[in-house]
């Protein structure tokens, strides 16, 4: 019987030591930054409708009204360098361009074999133009794969 | 699925180690086990571990050799010290990484069998530590709208520092020769890098979490000092 344990031990162990070959953990480092809009002056839906995010390294916009989810949005830092220069305007007006620049530390996160590593953030600071933001407020200045809360909120 | 696979493997190893126990209480005279000095020095076990050969199946990746030494007292305390040396090479599409070093566990278990037996039933507490060097010729990031970012990080050293509460079983195949394996909860307590993040740590395992259920399987000889 003792013998027998002993084995049997082994055995399980052995096979408790498979892995798997497919990416099943998260592995989105990108900001969640919340669009709001206290102005009495504005309209919240037309704001939201109109924005565009652009950055230079990009080859596409980030469209504000096609990628929201519930006045937030999922915006991604350049992972090669420690600062990121974003260019936010209207559709409707073109000439009001704001410039949000954050700069942060970078840090390359193991996450498994299959899923390789993600770069993850600390240190997160901003600076902005006012042409249309009033202001901008950090919530979070570390991004990780666990984050579910807002990072950043921009304020119009 | 793997959470099940462990939680069946502490499960049935506790099952079986009791049942081992029970069987040996009907061959074994009752000896007065409170009268007895749980401190009296008996005897020092030298052991080899034997998961490498599990590795070549489950982890070719890595490469590891390791050893212990238990000063035992009355069969039933164990200081333990166990060493040993690991390197890991590892290539896929996303990063190219190789690292190696050493580490030490150091720690102290208690045998749970009542028993003067020379088996063990042990659940013990013990500290890690692990000194290694890393390097990562091309680690691929992926980001959104930022496309793939190559990162090269030249050799660095890393370490790192644990905690792991172990239960295992040892039995005596031959006289003086033993077998025996432990499972490990373990909780990495710091890790010390500059710019990756290290994938294996020697003596702890894969990273990627703070808390992993890690093995050890080994062969013991002991030699004994006070009978």
């Amino acid at each position: 019987m003792k013998r027998l344990g002993l084995l049997l031990g082994i055995v399980l162990i052995l096979s408790g030591s498979c892995s798997d070959d497919t990416c099943t953990d998260n592995i989105d480092t990108r900001m969640l930054v919340a669009i709001t809009v206290p102005d009495p002056d504005l309209s919240e839906e037309d704001m939201t409708a109109q924005l565009v995010i652009t950055n230079l390294n990009w080859s596409d916009s980030l469209h504000f009204a096609d990628e929201h989810e519930d006045q937030i949005i999922r915006l991604g830092l350049n992972p090669a360098k420690d600062t990121s220069e974003f260019v936010l305007f209207l559709k409707n007006d073109e000439l009001m361009k704001d410039t949000l620049l954050l700069t942060y530390t970078r840090s390359a996160k193991y996450i498994s074999e299959a899923c390789g590593f993600v770069q993850e953030y600390s240190n997160l600071q901003g600076k902005h133009t006012r042409n249309s933001i009033d202001s901008v407020k950090l919530f979070n200045t570390k991004i990780t794969t666990l984050d579910e809360s807002i990072h950043l909120a921009i304020y119009y | 699925m793997k959470a099940f696979t462990w939680l069946s493997i502490i499960s049935l190893s506790l099952f079986l180690s009791f049942a081992a126990s029970a069987q040996e209480s009907e061959q074994i005279a009752v000896e007065d086990t409170l009268a007895k000095d749980y401190w009296s020095f008996e005897s020092v076990r030298l052991g080899a571990e034997i998961g490498k050969f599990s590795d070549l199946i489950f982890l070719p990746e890595r490469s590891s050799y390791g050893g212990s030494l238990e000063v035992i007292f009355s069969n039933k305390h164990f200081l333990t010290l166990i060493g040993g040396i690991s390197s890991y090479q590892d290539e896929t599409e996303k990063f190219t990484y190789d690292a190696s070093g050493y580490y030490v566990v150091a720690g102290i278990d208690r045998n749970m069998l009542q028993k003067d037996v020379n088996d063990a039933f042990t659940a013990g507490l013990r500290f890690g530590y692990a000194s290694f060097n890393q390097h990562a010729s091309q680690i691929n990031i992926d980001a959104y709208r930022w496309g793939t970012y190559p990162i090269t990080m030249p050799e660095e050293e890393a370490s790192a520092l644990w905690t792991e509460l172990s239960i295992g079983v040892k039995a005596e195949i031959f006289p003086h020769f033993f077998m025996g394996w432990s499972v490990q909860a373990r909780l990495l307590i710091n890790s010390s890098y500059n710019t990756v993040e290290p994938i294996d740590i020697p003596g702890y395992g894969q990273n990627g979490s703070n808390f992993r259920l890690a093995a050890r399987y080994s062969i013991f000889y002991t030699i004994p000092f006070r009978k």
